[in-house]
Parts: C-alpha cells; structure tokens; sequence
C-alpha cells in the first residue's frame, strides 16, 4: 500500500520527463531485440540443420565411408581398398541387423541438356532402395526399379528445380534428356529436399541415375564414396558398427597394426559434428546481444543517475516531509527497473514483430520457450542492477544540502 | 514540548576548520507559540531550524522533543518523527513541478500510514483557500498562492509543530500579508509555528522573537505585538 504510492508518485514525475524515459529504455529495447533474434536466428538454423539431418541420416542408420579420410567425402581417399556393392552386399549377408543400403556417389558439373537449354548440376548414383534409405520418395513418375539397375537403364530423376529449369511448365516425364550429350529418359520428379546439411548444396538442384548406369557410362569405376546402411529398429546401432567394423577389417584383410581403411558414421556423431558447427550462432551472437544489453544496463544506469542529480530537490524534499532512505531507494529502483521492464516487453514485442518479417522472407527462425523468458528475465536482472548504484546515490543524499538552493 | 539544553553544532570545514553552527543553544519552547528568530545570515538561523526539525543533528547538548531524546535515534525514527510531527515551509517553497497542487499536498501523506490521502489532501487545500486552484500545477500559480500550497503541505499531516524558513522571502508584501495572517490563524488554532525572518518587521508578528549572531542566543523576548 505504502509502497505503491510512493512509485505512483516516483512515476508521474518520472512521466514528464518522457523523451529521457525513452532514451533509457532504448538501450534494454535494442539489447532485448538483439537476444531475442540472435537466439532464434540460432534455435532456427540448429531446428533446419537439425530436420535437414534426420531426414539424411534416418535414426537407424550407418554410414560407410571408404578411406580414413575426412568425414563424408564424396571423392576416393588415397586407400588402395576401395567400397564396391560387392562390399556392401557382403556386409548384408554377414552384419545380420542391417537391412538395406543405398551408395552415396555423386559426380559434379554434369553438363545437362534438353532442347537446346544447358545447366550444370550434379548427378548421385542410387538403387531401387533409394527411396527408402534415403527417405526421399518421387512427387510425380516413379522411382528407380531392381531393373533399372541391374540393366544400368539410361533412366534418370530430376530434382524439382532442374525440372524446372529444363521444363518449365512442361510434363518432364517420359522426355528425353542428356546428361553429357547420353540420352536418358526422365522417370521421376524427387521430393523437395532442401539444402544440405552438411555441405550447404542443393539438394533440389540435382539429378539421381541407377548406380550402375553412373559406373558404368559416367565414372568408369566400380567403387563408390560411401554408402548408407539401414539398421533394423531395435538394434544396437554401436553393435553393429562393431560388427561391421570386425567384418570389413576382415573383408580388407586389415593386419593387427593397420588402422581402418574405412569409418562408420553414425547420426549420433553427425550430430555432434553439426552441434559444434552450430556454436558460431548459438553462442557468439548471443554474446554479442549480451554485449548489447550490458550496455544498455550502464545507459539505463548514468541516465537514472543524472535524473536523480535533477532531482535532488525532489529527494530532498521527499525525505524532509518524512521518506526515509529505504522508500527513496526503493523508489527509484523501482522506476529504474520498471523503464527496463518496459524496454523488455517493448523489446519482445518488436523482435516478434521481426521474426514473423524475416520468417515472411524464408529465415529459418524458432522462438524458443527459453529464449522468450531469457529475453524476458535478463532485461529485467539487468534493470535491476543498474538501478541499485542510482538508487543507492539518492537515498544517501542529504535534504539539507539538497534543499538548500 | 520542546528544550534545547547546551545545544552545540559543529560543521568540519576542509583544512580542518572547525566551524560552529551553534555554539552552547539552550532554548525552551512551550506548545501553541508563534517564535521568530532573527539574525544576521551565517548567524545559525537555518542549523537551528534543521536541527529543530531532525534534519541536522546536534554535535552535543540534548534536544528533548515532547519530553523525548529523540536525537540519538535511527535516520528512519527520525523520518517518521519529521513525516508526524514536523510541517516545513521553504522560502523557495520546493514544490515539486511537474505534478498538481493536490499531488505535491499529498507528498507527505504517502510516507504516513493515513488512508484516504486525497480527501486529506483536499482539506488542506481548502484551508488554504486554494480549493479551485487543487488540479493547478505550481507553474500556474502566482508565488503566494505556491506558498499557501507548500502550507497545506506541511499542515495535511497535523503535526504540532511548523518550521518556516523565511516563508515570505520570495513573496511581495500582499502576499506576505496574507501568509503571515494564516500563521497566524494556525497559531489561534493551537498550532506551534517556529518561522526565521531577516525581516524585523515580519518578525514582529510573531509573539517571541529569539536573535541569534554566531551560533548564539543573543536576545530572546517577546514582539512588540504582545507587549502592545
């Protein structure tokens, strides 16, 4: 009661003064927009990453990748040991939890013609499982068949924006098209895909050839970058990369002291991976809009400070007619953590208002529950600190000095 | 209700200078008069007054407020002491500007434990005879009417005693007049007014006049008023 009418009468005074208010919620305003928006810039990009994952490295999988080299390469490492289907059908029969696989073979720069117009774009090499193992099924037309590969069709499936490119508003299916001046027939539309994960490539922006016609017409060579294994559900994925570890050490026919031609990846990992290459959003700009806000915290704090050197007759005043230093300290802590509160709310409102602008223009952007409070809650810590040095100072003024002039 | 034995106020100068403010005061005030004090400026009319209303405290002596020794006490008694029993008048009046007349007569109410502040408020206000001036803010009052709102101020708590500092020096002799005539009628009403004056003849409307001249007592009698 008592209390709410001292900062009822703090705030009427501190009302008249509105453009100074403003400046001093200004500083907790940009400070609020600028976590705010970092940190779902941050949440967004890890979600897309995130989803972009799941959908390439599906829960119950392994990666095979050939040589010790860096993770995902698509390119040969300088092994001598290559993979080859013959290797993954191996690992089939004898790795009992695998299920299905599919390569990973992809050939850049594939000059790709239909009627007169040329773009460039990259080809992957897969099986009938493709679909599955990959979890990217076909829009319109049909995906690839056992026949299509074991007869190496001239066969192909077009990412959305190559049929775009290519057709325009025609029905691709059916045409002929060249990929390096071969003709193949166009089988299928690919489901949108989106960016990869890992490289940032396009994954709409490509077209996918039976494996065997790729090496057999295409590469020349018989052995793929990598390939994608399906493990069963309920299997023991760390088991299983055990066992496959012991079966292609075997398969290579590896010494005691050589170390693996090969390596196992699993989503876990990849996560990981992805996890630390995230960190550059989800911490450092987060940091930066710390930065900001700390320094809204010290605006917040040398305004308040010389709005109470402006009003020491007030203070004076205040404590001769009978406040004492804890009702003036309460007092202007109060107005300074309330202009920060109302910095934060005007804050969120306004990085709301952004993130529906920058989700409108296609920015992947996640307001989480927890950046919501931490753009809520930390203005306020921070009101409240820089408000403590202020109205510590005017509690400790002295009305017979004050009042004197 | 008010004595001041040997009442000693020492201010340390930079240098280490020590300057007295009051030097050995010893001043009785019974309930319901109406003093003056007087004095040459720097003669340690305003110390005195502070010290009177808890805002200065004594380097030694007693100050026995109602029969209490009050002086010892915490800063916050002390505020509560100042907020019951203490109204202040300012020669600059010290209102504050940006809020209405009714808001700066509440100011005192708000530290009280009082409930319905603005009713109080009110009735200040109109024993001032400002009750159409309540929504006015200080800027769009003439000086005299500012000072009958600082009045309402110091009296919307009923405190005993009222501690005037020049109350008229920023104010012309009408307005004087008529500021003084509510002292006045306080003072019929039983309230004890202690106002400092440069002024010998405001000074003769009160019923005693205390001179002071370096920290000192030099003369303490009554006005020509009451002698007349």
């Amino acid at each position: 009661m008592k209390v709410n009418r001292i900062v009822k009468s703090g705030f009427s005074i501190l009302s008249q003064s509105k453009l100074r208010t403003f400046f001093m919620a200004l500083g907790i305003i940009v400070g609020t927009v600028a976590l705010f928006l970092s940190m779902s810039f941050g949440e967004g990009s890890r979600q897309k990453m995130m989803s972009s994952i799941d959908h390439m490295f599906s829960k119950s999988s392994v990666f095979l990748v050939s040589g010790g080299g860096a993770m995902m390469s698509g390119q040969q490492s300088s092994t001598d040991t290559k993979l080859t289907l013959a290797t993954a059908e191996a690992l089939l029969e004898n790795v009992s939890s695998l299920m299905l696989y599919d390569p990973l073979q992809v050939i850049g720069a594939i000059e790709t013609t239909y009627q007169g117009k040329t773009i460039e774009i990259s080809a992957y090499g897969g099986t009938e499982n493709a679909s599955v193992v990959w979890n990217r099924d076909v829009i319109r037309g049909e995906h690839l068949t056992s026949k299509d590969v074991s007869s190496s069709a001239r066969v192909v499936l077009l990412g959305t924006k190559v049929a775009e490119s290519l057709f325009g508003d025609q029905d691709p299916i059916g045409k002929q098209i060249r990929l390096n001046n071969t003709p193949y027939e166009v089988k299928g539309i690919l489901e949108v895909a989106g960016l990869d994960a890992v490289h940032g490539l396009d994954r709409d922006n490509e077209v996918m050839i039976p494996i065997s016609t790729m090496t057999s017409r295409l590469t020349n060579i018989d052995y793929v970058g990598a390939l994608k294994f399906l493990v069963e559900t309920n299997a023991d994925t760390e088991q299983t990369v055990d066992e496959m570890t012991e079966f292609l050490r075997g398969y290579h026919k590896l010494g005691d002291d050589e170390l693996n031609d090969f390596r196992l990846i699993t989503p876990v990992a990849v996560e990981e991976m992805i996890g630390t290459m995230n960190e550059t959003f989800s911490v450092l700009l987060p940091l930066v809009a710390l930065i900001a806000m700390g320094v809204g915290g010290i605006v917040i704090s040398v305004l308040m400070l010389m709005n109470i050197k402006e009003r020491s007759m007030e203070i004076g005043l205040r404590k001769a007619l009978g406040a004492r230093n804890k009702d003036v300290f309460v007092q202007f802590l109060i107005e300074t953590s309330s202009v920060s509160l109302v910095g934060a709310v005007t804050g969120l409102g306004i990085g709301f208002f952004m993130l529906q602008v920058f989700t409108m223009h296609g920015q992947a952007m996640v307001a989480a529950p927890e950046t919501i409070l931490l753009s809520f809650i930390l203005p306020l810590v921070i009101g409240v600190l820089a408000g403590i040095l202020p109205a510590n100072k005017a509690a400790k003024l002295d009305p017979i000095v004050t009042l004197q002039a | 209700m008010i004595e001041l034995n040997n009442i000693s106020r020492i201010f340390q100068k930079d240098g280490g200078i020590e300057v007295k403010g009051l030097d050995d005061v010893s001043l009785s005030i019974s309930k319901g008069e109406f003093i003056a004090i007087i004095g040459p400026s720097g003669s340690g009319k305003s110390t005195l007054l502070n010290t009177l209303g808890f805002l200065d405290r004594p380097t030694s002596g007693q100050y026995l407020f109602g029969g209490k020794q009050l002086s010892g006490k915490h800063t916050s008694a002390l505020a509560k002491v100042r907020n019951q029993e203490i109204g202040f008048v300012f020669q600059s009046f010290h209102l504050l500007n940006n809020v209405t007349a009714l808001e700066n007569v509440e100011l005192p109410l708000i530290y009280s434990d009082k409930k319905d502040i603005q009713k109080l408020a009110e009735a200040a206000l109109v024993s001032v005879g400002l009750e159409d001036r309540m929504d006015h803010k200080p800027n769009e009052l003439s000086g005299g009417q500012q000072q009958r709102v600082a009045i309402a101020r110091a009296l919307v708590n009923q405190p005993s005693l009222i501690l005037a500092d020049e109350p008229t020096g920023n104010l012309d002799s009408k307005s004087s007049d008529e500021i003084l005539q509510i002292f006045n009628d306080l003072n019929r009403q039983g309230k004890t007014i202690i106002m400092i004056t440069h002024e010998a003849e405001i000074a003769q409307k009160a019923k005693r006049i205390i001179r002071i001249s370096d920290g000192k007592v030099v003369s303490d009698q009554p006005s020509l008023t009451v002698e007349a």
